[in-house]
This record gives C-alpha cells, sequence and structure tokens, in this order.
C-alpha cells in the first residue's frame, strides 16, 4: 500500500479491486468474488461502484488497503496509511490493520511519521535513517536501551556546588523539593551512585521514567544529544 | 460509519488467473467502453461502411440492369477500378483513423503514468514486457478491429451478388489481412511510443498527433529538397496507407516495397524502443 495515492481515477472501487485480483492470478470470477469480500471487509460498502475520483481520503485509505489484501498475502506494507485522515478516521484504519493482523495472520509492516500510531499498532520498531538501520528491536526493549530519563532523590538537600555538578551525569529537566528530573548522558545507572559517592551525598531513591517514542526516536537518531 | 465484515475468508487459488497482458489489455478495453467517445466514431466509420457497401452494390446494378446500361462507361472513369479498389476498401478515411488511434493510444501508458499504478503492476506478477505487450496489443488491435469490417463486408457482399466475377476479388482478404495487420502495428507502435512519453493523456494524445503530423510535414520538406520520393517513407499515414496498394498490387503505389518495408521497420522499432525504455520499473514513476 504505497503513501501516495495510486488508484485508477475512472474506475469503480470494486473494478479495480477486481482488476489487481485477476493481476495477482485470480480466475476472472474469483477476482470479481473476492473484490466484494475485501471491499466489505474495509467497510467500503455501497460505495464501491462509483468511480474512486469521487472518494473521501479516507474511503480512499481502504482501497489501498483492500487492493493490498485481495490476493490474501502472507506480509503487507503499508506506507503511511493513516496520511491525511482525521482522528476518527485514523483510529478505524488503526484498527483495520489491527484486524489485518490478528484475524488474518498477514505480518504487516507499517511505515510512519506518526508515532502514536506506530506506538498503538506495532509490536517491534525499526528506526531508519537515511537508509540505514539506527536501532531495532520490541518496543518495551528498545525502550528499555535507550532509557536515560531518571529522578533522583538524596537523603539531604543538595548544595548550589552539588546542583551544579548534576550536570556532570547529563541534563537536569526539573528539580522540585529535593527531586532531581534528569537525562542521563549515558544509559549507565551505577554511574550515578559513583557520582554521588565522589560528591559526598547519599542518593536513596533512582526512577526509570517512562519515556516517550519520540524521545527513544531521537535518542536512537542523535545518541549524543538529549531529547 | 461504514459497516465492516466479520472477517475474510483466505483467496481462492491464485494459478486459474488469465496471462497478465490479456488482464491489461481486457482493462483497457473497459476503460475505452466508459469513455464513451466511441458514438461519434463509430457513426463517421459506419456511414464509411455503408457508403463502401452500396458502392458493391451500385456496381452489381450497373453491370446487371440494362436500364443503367449507358451509365457503365461513365461510371467506370469516375470510380476506381481493379487493384485500386481493392486497395482503397482499407481507406476509411485515413485522418480519421489516425485521429481515433490517437485519441485513444495517447492515454493508454500515460494514464497509468498520470494515476502512478504501474509501479503497483510490477510489484503483483506483471513483468514490463507484459505490460509493453499489452498496450501493444490494444493499441495495434484498435485498428485492425476497425478496418476488419471494410476488408471482408464489402467482399461478402460481392460474393453473395456477383460471386467470382465481383468487383471485390475472391482472393482480396488473403491480401488485405496482411496489410491491415502491419498497417495497425505501424499505428499502434506509434502511439504506445508517443503515450510513454506523456505524463497525461491529453498529452499522450497531443505526441501521438504531433509525430504524425510533425513526421509527414519532415518527409515533405526532406522530399522537396532532396528530390527522393522514398523518403516518403517518414512518414506513417503515408505507410499505412501503401501498404494495401502494395499487397493487392496497384499498378502505381505511394511507394516500392523497399522504402515502405524500411520505413515500416524503422518506425516499429523506434517506438517499441522508446515504450520499453519508458514503461521500465525505473521509469514508472515521473
Amino acid at each position: 500500500m504505497p503513501e501516495y495515492d495510486a488508484l485508477i481515477e475512472d474506475a469503480s472501487a470494486y473494478e479495480q479491486v477486481a482488476f489487481w485480483g485477476e493481476l495477482s492470478g485470480l480466475a476472472p470470477e474469483a477476482a470479481r468474488d473476492r473484490a466484494h469480500e475485501v471491499l466489505y471487509f474495509v467497510g467500503l460498502d455501497e460505495a464501491r461502484y462509483r468511480p474512486v475520483s469521487g472518494y473521501s481520503t479516507g474511503m480512499r485509505q481502504r482501497v489501498k488497503l483492500a487492493q493490498a489484501l485481495v490476493h490474501s498475502p502472507e506480509l503487507i506494507f503499508l506506507d503511511e496509511p493513516t496520511n491525511g485522515l482525521d482522528p476518527d478516521g485514523r483510529r478505524r484504519m488503526l484498527d483495520l490493520v489491527l484486524r489485518v493482523h490478528a484475524e488474518l495472520g498477514t505480518g504487516v509492516i507499517l511505515a510512519s511519521h506518526l508515532l502514536g500510531d506506530v506506538e498503538r499498532v506495532a509490536d517491534q520498531l525499526v528506526i531508519l535513517d537515511q537508509g540505514q538501520i539506527k536501532a531495532a528491536g520490541s518496543m518495551a526493549g528498545l525502550r528499555k536501551a535507550l532509557a536515560r530519563r531518571v529522578e533522583l532523590r538524596f537523603l539531604d538537600p543538595l548544595d548550589a556546588a552539588q546542583e551544579a555538578a548534576l550536570a556532570d551525569l547529563g541534563i537536569v529537566l526539573e528539580a522540585r523539593n529535593g527531586l532531581y528530573d534528569l537525562e542521563l548522558r549515558e544509559a549507565d545507572s551505577a554511574g550515578i551512585f559513583r557520582w554521588a559517592e565522589s560528591k559526598g551525598t547519599t542518593l536513596i531513591q533512582v526512577t526509570p521514567r517512562h519515556d516517550r517514542l519520540d524521545e527513544v526516536l531521537i535518542r536512537a537518531l542523535h545518541p549524543q544529544t538529549g531529547a | 460509519m461504514p459497516i465492516y465484515a466479520p472477517t475474510l475468508p483466505p483467496a481462492p487459488d491464485l494459478r486459474h488467473g488469465h496471462p497478465p497482458a490479456l488482464v491489461l489489455m481486457r482493462f483497457d478495453l473497459a476503460r475505452l467502453w466508459r469513455q464513451k467517445i466511441g458514438r461519434f466514431f463509430g457513426f463517421a466509420f459506419l456511414i464509411l461502411l455503408l457508403w463502401k457497401v452500396a458502392r458493391i452494390y451500385v456496381d452489381h446494378l450497373l453491370q446487371t440492369n440494362q436500364t443503367f446500361k449507358p451509365m457503365q462507361d461513365f461510371a467506370k472513369t469516375i470510380l476506381t477500378q481493379g487493384a485500386d479498389f481493392q486497395a482503397d476498401l482499407l481507406n476509411p478515411a485515413s485522418y480519421l483513423l489516425w485521429f481515433l488511434v490517437a485519441l485513444v493510444g495517447g492515454g493508454l501508458v500515460a494514464r497509468d503514468t498520470l494515476y502512478r499504478v504501474r509501479p503497483l503492476m510490477y510489484a503483483h506478477p506483471v513483468a514490463p514486457r507484459d505490460y509493453l505487450l499489452a498496450k501493444l496489443g490494444f493499441a495495434s488491435a484498435l485498428p485492425f478491429a476497425i478496418l476488419l469490417p471494410f476488408a471482408l463486408l464489402p467482399w461478402l457482399m460481392s460474393l453473395l451478388l456477383a460471386g467470382f466475377n465481383g468487383p471485390v476479388w475472391a482472393t482480396a482478404p488473403l491480401r488485405l489481412l496482411p496489410a491491415m495487420a502491419i498497417s495497425s502495428a505501424l499505428m499502434g507502435a506509434l502511439a504506445v511510443g508517443a503515450s510513454s512519453m506523456a505524463a497525461t493523456p491529453r498529452a499522450g494524445i497531443g505526441w501521438v498527433l504531433g509525430l504524425v503530423l510533425g513526421t509527414a510535414a519532415l518527409a515533405s520538406m526532406l522530399q522537396g529538397l532532396t528530390g527522393l520520393p522514398a523518403v516518403q517513407a517518414l512518414n506513417p499515414v503515408l505507410l499505412a496507407e501503401t501498404w494495401p496498394q502494395l499487397f493487392v498490387g496497384v499498378a502505381h503505389p505511394l511507394m516500392g516495397w523497399g522504402p515502405a518495408v524500411l520505413g515500416t521497420a524503422a518506425h516499429l522499432a523506434l517506438w517499441t524502443f522508446v515504450a520499453a525504455r519508458r514503461t521500465l520499473p525505473s521509469e514508472a514513476v515521473i
């Protein structure tokens, strides 16, 4: 399913899905039956007989998904399937993607810049930058591997010199009532304790913070800079 | 609010389909049907066909009815006879046929370029060779199908009215069908080549008409400069008109066998090459 509108504008959804079915090797009659089934599955009912040129963006995305599913592939590539959709349309499209995987057993590779979409449907993540794989793994595993945000609590309040020395560990995002929200320079929690010992203070709590997916992404793309 | 199906059954067997080229040609035919451009051309070609058939009947009347006996000699002087008459059967307003080929053929590849569906076709089991074969086949089959009744109906009428002594030779289809095939292939190749260079169907029509009229003008200029009639072999309109003349053996064809063979081969090779290059997977998206 390409990102751009690869639709035959002067044909109806039914005609073109049947056409793609035939090109995939279905007999003409089987392709026509299959077009009805797939279009019903993606939620295009009577509109399937109208030329595609009059369709809304959401309908066009559904026709493209139907084209991709017509021959029951084992794996489908969805390039930005929620492009141009309103929040409700996005939710419905992602529901469909989840159904495709859960009910049809089809593997789905979804390419998207909308991290909310990725977070909702993906269980494995590959972060690409200019054709290079920057990070890959399960969503939870990547979060853990790239987790840098921690909350620190000390036994006694830090003095000004100790607070300034926190910059050795990373960027102080927030400081309130003896709690310090930090983004570490390196994902090394043992280093925090060494730092506390060297500065003569007692660290009593290190709480890893839940990183947002965009923070994980930025860290994967730019390991040396903070989110 | 869309209504979704509870689930989707698995697809039927994928090994019972037709060859991709045939599927593509059928889809183009359905597309042509939707465009509804056949009414004008259908009417125009029907009138021309009726005129050809009516001439057979008039000829039969002149030959058999004593009332028209005085008109026979006069008719022979104004109406083409013999081999010229056979060749003329396949000349149903040459420019009208070229215009139809431009109108339909100009959009054949360009429409797929505009809608950006060629990469998807290549993602299915469609090879660039299948795609090219389908487009060339469709663009050539169209003029062939239009010319077919012009070759067969007058022949049938002549056989029914006068048997082997009719104005249309009994062997005429054997000569006219190969000529039609060559002329149609020439038209199809030129139309597909031109269409592959265009980004929209309208531009494709412009390309076909521009190439047909442009090469005709170029051929005329070169003939004027060099004085060689053989350079008219550059002109695809003249080439298409020449082939029936050569096959039926008219006394003074528009050009000889040599220039006709060379000119046709050059056009076929050039436009097929252009279309093949422009429909490669790397050229599939503008």
